[in-house]
């Protein structure tokens, strides 16, 4: 009889056969793959996420028994180590989020206010304006590590600790330090801006 | 200013991203994607960590944390085909073909037909020894989705049973804890209930012995895991 030699077969091949009526011992082999090959990334994902091991361990089960059950709604145009990711991403993001309360504190003065003191009404930039505004200096005056720290703290409100673990920073103060560099960046620019406004309404 | 590092509406999700990544989309779809992937903080940040997952290099320091990790867990497909009951199993079994259903209602019939008969002949008749061959034993509590750890552990008495062996186990059958009860409930000990952590599943089963230590019974294995509403938003 032939055997399948399951450790050849790519990801996606796997997954299709995992989706075999159960009792199938060729769908729980399958399976016993994927999760062989895939058990260490989960495991170290879910530390940089959790940052602490019993909770990390627990976020990684719940993501298999996630995937396990969605395993039919896969799309086949994804790979699997995508579909996984976005299982885990989302499911570490939630975990994360609901511990912690939102993140409120401002990046800088709201570029709202700016415009609410310069001096000719004509200067109050819409909303399309003033993200155009936000964006330029982001792209011309954040490094991308700044960038990212940047974007996973405020946009995706990890925590800190979270964000140095998942981008690797070794630096002594890790994502605080350049958080700080990046709103100092962003206030001068915001003060620059400021007082050419203020200068253009004084002449 | 943070609504610049959120995502926004023409961000696309992360499979797209990747797609992109790997050279998979149309010619025009992956242009629109890219010239707003080079604009956008949000997307930058995602493929970010893709790529770190992707890689998955753990540092020296992490290595014995990811080594833990991975050795506590368990297979989903081989965890759950042991939580279930032979009766599960059955319902699950491949597509039977149809002759087999009338086979097996003719092979009824024939052992009724049979049974009637010897009794009406006299014939096989034994008296009752007073050994009950294992039977079930029915679980009540704790079972399924917990909103706290459980204190209990109850189950109905059977029949014969004089003392009750309560085993319980993680999801790949691996025991934590067993001991033996008169009662048919036991409060759960305190070493018992600093194993169950929250969010995770256990199984538990019940024996039944008798006087003479001879099992006369036996539950299905029962699943349940807790998680309390405060334990989510407290840090």
């Amino acid at each position: 009889m032939h055997e399948v030699r399951y450790q050849e077969l790519p990801d996606e091949e796997l997954l299709r056969l995992s989706l075999e009526p159960a009792p199938s011992r060729q769908a729980e082999e399958c399976w016993r793959e994927l999760f062989e090959r895939y058990r260490a990334r989960l495991a170290l994902w879910c530390l940089r996420y959790a940052g602490d091991r019993e909770e990390a361990a627990d976020l990684a089960q719940e993501v298999l028994f996630r995937a396990w059950h969605r395993r039919a709604g896969f799309q086949e145009e994804s790979r699997f180590s995508t579909w996984l990711y976005a299982i885990c991403r989302n499911h570490c993001l939630n975990h994360v989020k609901a511990k912690q309360s939102r993140i409120r504190e401002q990046v800088v003065d709201d570029l709202p206010s700016l415009a609410a003191e310069a001096p000719a009404p004509e200067r109050a930039l819409d909303e399309s304006r003033r993200q155009g505004l936000a964006r330029t200096w982001i792209r011309e005056l954040l490094n991308e590590q700044e960038r990212l720290v940047m974007s996973l703290h405020y946009g995706q409100e990890l925590p800190l600790d979270a964000v140095t673990r998942l981008l690797g920073l070794n630096n002594a103060s890790g994502a605080k330090a350049l958080v700080v560099s990046a709103k100092r960046k962003l206030q001068a620019a915001a003060r620059a801006w400021r007082g050419e406004a203020e200068g253009d309404g004084n002449a | 200013m943070r609504e610049a590092f959120e995502r926004t509406e023409h961000c696309p999700e992360v499979e797209k991203l990747a797609l992109l990544e790997e050279g998979r989309l149309e010619q025009a779809e992956a242009a629109r994607l890219r010239t707003h992937v080079e604009g956008c903080t949000a997307c930058e940040a995602e493929l970010a960590l893709y790529r770190g997952f992707l890689a998955a290099e753990s540092r020296v320091e992490e290595r014995p944390d990811v080594e833990y990790i991975s050795a506590r867990l368990s297979n989903p497909a081989a965890a759950e085909r042991e939580s279930e009951s032979w009766w599960q199993r059955w319902l699950k079994l491949p597509a039977v073909p149809r002759w087999a259903f009338s086979v097996a209602a003719l092979l009824l019939v024939a052992a009724v037909s049979l049974q009637v008969w010897r009794r009406q002949s006299g014939i096989g008749e034994v008296e009752w020894s007073g050994v009950a061959r294992s039977g079930q034993l029915t679980l009540e509590a704790p079972l399924g989705e917990l909103d706290q750890a459980p204190r209990r552990f109850s189950w109905r008495p059977a029949p014969g049973a004089s003392i009750y062996q309560i085993r319980v186990l993680e999801v790949d059958g691996a025991q934590l804890w067993t001991g033996d009860s008169r009662e048919t409930q036991f409060p759960a000990p305190a070493e018992l209930l600093k194993q169950l952590g929250p969010r995770r599943a256990f199984i538990w089963e019940v024996v039944g012995l008798d006087g003479n230590g001879k099992e006369v019974a036996r539950s299905g294995r029962a699943r349940f895991r807790w998680d309390s509403s405060e334990e989510g938003t407290s840090r």
